[in-house]
């Protein structure tokens, strides 16, 4: 890993269109938080990683083999009917 | 859809994903079909490179009719996006045997551009919509 110091108000560059400025440091120690601003691309995404992680995290949980949905879940969007048939294997 | 459709067909229905989906960058294809008694409300989306993967797809709207993602413009425009009937919102539905715990991925919706057959998962910035909304509220 690349580790650079940098003042308030340095930035960095990635490539020559991303730029992430330092713009505040508070508190020190485990409670300092750094104040960034990031200008990038319209097409590169710029996201908090432990979003990153969630999404991750969420499509690994919710991915299931072809037809192994519940055939419950059906019934339950329309209260009273039965789905149309059993899903199996 | 009746008997089996030769995989060819299959595959020219399929929906490109570039980036593939977020925790599956090899999954760059997916054919969206029908599960029983779902109809356009509840639908799973099947990979074509990864065996065995498949996820859930609902309509969100349905379920959340507040619902109101804001799709980046680049987003849009790598789907090749040209007017508003060309963008079709679907969430990621993890859905566990005990159905009435579901929950869908508001977060990251997957958005579909039917006419280019071009798909993918946008995370919103918007920090009211998280991975996880129950579709069946606590009673």
């Amino acid at each position: 890993m690349l580790v650079l110091t940098r003042r308030i108000n340095e930035s960095i560059l990635i490539g020559e269109d991303i730029e992430i400025r330092i713009l505040q440091v508070r508190g020190a120690g485990d409670q300092a938080v750094v104040r960034l601003g990031i200008t990038a691309p319209r097409d590169v995404t710029v996201l908090r990683k432990e979003v990153y992680d969630e999404v991750v995290a969420a499509n690994r949980a919710a991915a299931r083999p072809p037809a192994a949905i519940p055939p419950g879940l059906t019934a339950a969007v329309k209260p009273g009917r039965a789905s149309e048939g059993e899903v199996s294997d | 859809m009746d008997g089996t459709p030769a995989r060819s067909e299959v595959e020219a229905k399929a929906f490109a994903f570039d980036h593939g989906l977020f925790g599956f960058p090899s999954a760059k294809r997916f054919v969206i079909a029908d599960i029983p008694g779902g109809g356009d409300v509840i639908k799973q989306m099947i990979a074509l490179d990864e065996p065995d993967l498949a996820f859930t797809l609902v309509d969100p709207f349905v379920f959340f009719p507040d619902y109101a993602p804001d799709i980046p413009e680049a987003d849009l425009q790598e789907l090749g996006v040209t007017g508003p009937d060309q963008v079709v919102v679907m969430a990621i539905a993890n859905v566990p045997a005990a159905v009435e715990e579901a929950t869908a991925n508001l977060k990251a919706p997957v958005v579909f551009n039917p006419h280019t057959r071009r798909a993918r998962q946008v995370i919103l910035s918007d920090d009211r919509y998280t991975t996880r909304h129950r579709l069946f509220p606590r009673k």
